[in-house]
């Protein structure tokens, strides 16, 4: 068993549009571990759909990869450079070693084939048996708690949205992935749907153990299935570490914000907070600290320089040039 | 295991329950599936175009059967009585019946097949005579339109796939110009430019539908001079309508390229190949399968002209031979062969929608779990 | 004067003198000058051309135009009060319709600026405008053959047929009169005749779907049944037929069919948008006030499809002039000349089709039919393009 599954090096991605280029990704570094869940938490826009697409080099046609590493290591120990790979051997990593949940299960499916019809693709695609591809998408099914023969059958537009994304959920280990990317499952659907794919998802998690990286902008449900978290601000990790440190004890001004900004029903009536500003324009970001504009807590040097990812504390890494003073600041409850 | 889920239908008066017909139960379940509404809408389209046609000849002003009349009257010297029975059997009603009756009678001989005869050509009859020259116009229109949309599809789709590539910019030139002018400027011009101008072909030579000298069958000779005549033709169908395709296989596939789907597709490390033809190939097209029944009716209308203009034996020139000769009958068939061959392919069309589609055939319903 | 003349004319030419005054004095009374004298010109200009008939729009637009840069200054210039979503019941007639007519102006402006950017859009209404100036004043410059010019043939010449030459850019057609001169004579009629097929059809559209659209019920059926049927029925056919059946020698009679064939494609739409349109809270307001139907119609309704409406009826007359010139070209209407689809019709018969020196003679209608057709279609696309900016190609 490996250690460290994928390794990201100083990743940048930039969009082009017609206004000028969109810094989307900037000085993203982190490592995921075997079957740990690292969560990416931030506001819309802030890049963490980028990254994602970045890892397994599914971006748009308006968007490069402009320098950094992606180290992957198999499961016999043998490590590459996604950014390295050929077509055909990108083809072949992409679901058997790496796979990824869409958010909106409504227009993931193709509407005009059946659902048996997507899996035997898959399969035709990885020189699996259609065979083996059924016994595994049933028993994979039953995972999720979906009836396999009824479901396998049936087309996209015959099943609640709930079922489609459990469907996605089901089929994105049909390879046996090391790691699968989840970007924001529960989004789309309705708060009992969204506590059922939840457990399943712990479920399956315990049982085929797999590493995965999820994106939300839920608070609560990141916390919930997450292992680590990381915080990311105009395209940048501000805040990186265990679940736990990151949201008891958060080092960043921005996580900060993020969770007293956060409403809570265990508390009485009270004024909602909201961090001040609007998201940065990633065409022409703010010099230094790119949330200084908006942070409570900046100063002179945060317009100038920009803080670096260090470690603060035990596993808990973050890039502010006040830590400690944020350390101190007490969360609201 | 007893009944399922159907009610026992129970006669109110007697509380007897009541044997479900089984033949009315498929009746309904057809009438109220898509398919059904589809045949029923073609069929009452099918039946008010006949009453119109009827109605539209015996009412014009300058009735055609007083005109014949009077004018066997004049130049045969017939009685008044013999001159309208003369025209009763031509135009195969009598009109002193009242105008309900002849139109029962009308729709009686309808469809038994029986159109009447023509009333120019003494007495050929109209059923064979379009016999004659349908199979000509759906050969070339058939093929045309086969052509054209194929190449169309394809084409529009590697547009899309390659946008801003070469074949991206020239074609989009090409097909705008092509779907902007009026069709039948494209024979003229193929008459004339290509044929006169810069004499790649002899347009005299390429006159009429096949070589008269040549004895029907099926070897290499006949068929080959079959093609041959038809290239003109075929060629007008195929430039006039693949503009169009194009232009809207190239948005259409656009829009398909854009949904999350083809995203997930490549995540699953798909070949390009497959995503292309499965994924957003058939999704692309399917806006453009109405559009396919729609066009069936333009190119049936145009043969008109395209017929007349490289002298072909189809449907359309003769329908035009009818009316400059003012054969009412035949005209008045031949009218409602057309129509009724463009509502057919309309319903054609609808019902391979369906099959294309599931989300039509099925409904769209969707559990709530 | 009035009527259908599209030829420069004196009267006309005064009228325009006078007409124009309107929106002059209306820039005069806003204070902007530039947008008051160009309004001028191009009433004198269209006056000089159409009469009453081609006048009387353009001054209307004119008037619209000026007002509509004039209104925005006047009030708050932040809010242009030029739109027509907010039924103010305080304001008088003479407001609202100062509202109505700097909406209008606005509207023109904003597609004037846009068309600028969209190449295609702008060659093509540039095309259409160049027809359309040589139909009007072409005629002035270029007098009309109608005589047979038998001096003309050429030495061992088997006809009167002659190519492109110096004297006559155009060539010569089979009666040896400049082709030249009946390409700019020939237009006007097919022209007019169509665009005013293409108005009949759009106002029938637009009162056939909104009734039905609006009453719902049995007129909606028995509308909704109908436009199906004559949109199943092939029309090409159907034309023939008819021309067949009935002697069309009248334009206006041409006209009418033609728009009769038209209505059912716009009526559809407009019966849609009326639906949804219907949906909304203003109109549902504007009904439980029981405003009437009229007022909700051009009010409520109307105001929201305009820029649906001027696209098709562009495309109406486009598809009354395809239909004009077919029946022209197959030889079922007797008109005469100069047309440009007579010209083809009757170089057909006289053989042209095949004499490499009378090419000319066809390929000058058939370049200016087509040419014409093609602006059209340009045009369309690109306002279609402006008036739902979701169909813009790239950003």
């Amino acid at each position: 068993m490996v250690d460290v599954v994928l390794r990201v090096d100083d990743l940048a991605v930039t969009y082009k549009a017609q206004r000028g280029k969109v810094q989307a990704v900037r000085n993203v570094s982190f490592e995921l571990r075997a079957g740990e869940t690292l969560a990416f938490i931030g506001e819309s826009g802030c890049g963490k759909s980028t990254l994602n697409l970045a890892l397994l080099r599914l971006l748009p046609k308006t968007g490069t990869i402009d320098r950094g590493n992606i180290l992957y290591t198999r499961r016999d120990g043998s490590a590459i450079n996604i950014l390295q790979l050929g077509k055909e051997a990108m083809r072949q990593f992409l679901w058997a070693e790496c796979s990824m949940v869409f958010q909106g299960a409504l227009n993931s499916l193709n509407p005009v084939i059946r659902v048996c019809d997507m899996v035997f693709d898959t399969a035709d695609a990885h020189h699996m048996s259609r065979r083996d591809a059924q016994n595994r998408a049933f028993e994979l099914f039953e995972k999720v708690k979906l009836d396999p023969p009824r479901v396998f059958k049936a087309y996209p537009h015959e099943l609640s949205g709930g079922m489609r994304q459990r469907v996605l959920l089901a089929t994105s280990l049909l390879l046996r992935p090391q790691i699968v990317i989840m970007d924001e499952p529960t989004t789309a659907v309705d708060i009992l749907t969204q506590r059922s794919i939840l457990d399943v998802l712990k479920e399956m998690r315990q049982e085929l153990q797999f590493s995965s990286i999820f994106i939300s902008h839920d608070l609560a449900v990141a916390a919930e299935i997450a292992d680590r978290i990381a915080t990311m601000y105009a395209g940048e990790i501000v805040e990186i570490g265990p679940v736990d440190e990151v949201f008891y004890h958060p080092r960043h001004a921005y996580t900060l914000s993020l969770l007293n900004a956060a409403p809570r029903l265990s508390v009485g009536k009270e004024d909602l907070e909201s961090i001040p500003g609007s998201p940065p324009d990633l065409i022409n970001p703010p010099g230094g600290c790119k949330f200084n504009p908006r942070c409570a807590f900046a100063t002179e040097i945060c317009k100038q320089e920009r803080p670096p990812l260090i470690l603060d504390a035990d596993h808990h890494a973050v890039a502010c040039h006040h830590s400690q003073q944020v350390a101190q600041t007490r969360r609201k409850a | 295991m007893a009944s399922t889920a159907q009610p026992e239908r129970v006669d109110v008066r007697t509380g007897q329950p009541v044997a479900p017909h089984v033949l009315r139960k498929w009746l309904r379940k057809f009438s109220k599936s898509y398919t059904g509404r589809v045949v029923v809408q073609g069929l009452f389209t099918i039946w008010a175009v006949t009453t119109i046609t009827f109605f539209l000849i015996r009412l014009m002003p300058g009735n055609p059967l007083d005109i014949k009349i009077d004018q066997l009257q004049r130049t045969q010297g017939l009685s008044y009585q013999e001159a309208r029975a003369r025209a009763a059997g031509l135009f195969g009603f009598d009109p002193d019946q009242p105008i309900f009756e002849q139109y029962v009678v009308y729709v009686g001989r309808l469809i038994q097949g029986d159109l009447g005869q023509s009333i120019t050509s003494g007495g050929i009859s109209v059923s064979s005579e379009i016999l004659q020259f349908l199979p000509w116009t759906l050969f070339s229109v058939g093929l045309g339109l086969l052509v054209s949309f194929g190449l169309g599809i394809l084409i529009g789709l590697a547009m899309a796939y390659w946008r801003g590539g070469i074949l991206d910019n020239v074609m989009t030139v090409v097909s705008s110009i092509l779907y902007g002018i009026p069709d039948y400027i494209i024979p003229l011009l193929l008459i004339i430019v290509v044929g006169i101008q810069w004499g790649l072909f002899s347009p005299g030579e390429m006159r009429g539908g096949i070589d008269p000298t040549l004895t029907p069958g099926f070897t290499p000779e006949y068929i080959g001079s079959l093609f041959k005549f038809a290239l003109l033709p075929v060629t007008t169908y195929v430039l006039a309508s693949i503009g169009g395709w194009v232009l809207t296989m190239k948005s259409s596939t656009i829009s398909t390229l854009g949904e999350d789907y083809i995203n997930v597709a490549k995540a699953r490390g798909l070949s390009e190949r497959r995503i292309l033809i499965g994924y957003v190939g058939r999704n692309a097209m399917l806006p453009l399968v109405t559009r396919l029944a729609i066009s069936i009716g333009f190119v049936v209308g145009g043969s008109v002209i395209v017929e007349e203009l490289f002298q072909y034996p189809g449907i359309g020139r003769n329908l035009l031979r009818a009316i400059n000769a003012r054969d009412y009958t035949t005209m008045q068939g031949m009218f409602l062969v057309i129509t009724i061959a463009v509502i057919l392919s309309n319903v054609g069309a609808d019902l391979l929608f369906g099959l294309l589609d599931p989300r039509v055939r099925l409904g769209g319903e969707g559990d709530d779990t | 004067m009035i009527g259908f003349s599209t030829v420069a004319t004196t009267g006309g030419f005064i009228i325009g003198l006078a007409l124009g005054l309107i929106p002059l004095a209306t820039a005069i009374h806003y204070r902007k000058w530039r947008a008051g004298i160009l309004g001028y010109i191009a009433c004198v200009l269209s006056g000089f051309a159409c009469g009453f008939i081609g006048g009387i729009p353009v001054v209307i637009l004119a008037s619209a135009v000026v007002i509509s840069y004039a209104y925005i200054n006047r009030q708050d210039p932040f809010t242009s009060l030029a739109r027509l979503d907010e039924v103010d019941f305080e304001e008088t007639r003479r407001e609202f319709f100062m509202r109505q007519m700097a909406s209008l102006g606005s509207v023109l402006r904003a597609t004037g600026r846009m068309l600028q950017r969209n190449k295609a859009g702008f060659i093509g209404f540039l095309g259409i405008l160049f027809f359309v100036i040589v139909s009007v004043f072409g005629p002035l410059f270029i007098k009309y053959e109608g005589q047979p010019q038998f001096q003309r043939r050429q030495p061992g010449a088997t006809s009167l047929f002659q190519g492109p030459s110096a004297q006559f850019p155009l060539g010569l057609d089979w009666q040896g009169r400049d082709v030249l001169s009946h390409i700019v004579h020939g237009g006007q009629k097919l022209i007019i005749t169509s665009v005013v097929a293409g108005l009949l059809a759009t106002a029938i559209a637009v009162i056939l779907g909104a009734a039905a659209g609006l009453l719902g019920g049995l007129v909606d059926q028995v509308f909704s049944a109908l436009s199906n049927l004559l949109l199943t029925v092939p029309q090409t056919p159907l034309l023939i037929v008819l021309a067949g059946l009935i002697r069309l020698d009248n334009y206006l009679l041409l006209a009418v069919l033609f728009a009769a064939l038209n209505w059912p494609a716009l009526m559809r739409a407009i019966r849609a948008q009326v639906l949804s349109l219907r949906e909304r809270e203003y109109v549902e307001a504007a009904i439980a006030l029981d405003l009437g139907m009229w007022h909700i119609i051009s009010r409520e309704v109307f105001p929201n499809m305009v820029s649906y409406i001027a696209v098709n009826m562009i495309f109406s007359i486009r598809a009354s002039m395809y239909n004009l010139v077919l029946l022209v070209i197959l030889g079922l209407v007797p008109l005469t000349e100069p047309d440009w689809g007579v010209m083809i019709s009757m170089g057909r018969q006289q053989g042209a089709l095949f004499n490499p020196s009378a090419s000319a003679m066809l390929l000058a209608p058939i370049a200016a039919i087509a040419l014409f057709q093609l602006c059209l279609v340009l045009f369309t696309r690109s306002l279609e393009e402006i008036f739902n900016p979701r169909l813009r190609s790239g950003l």
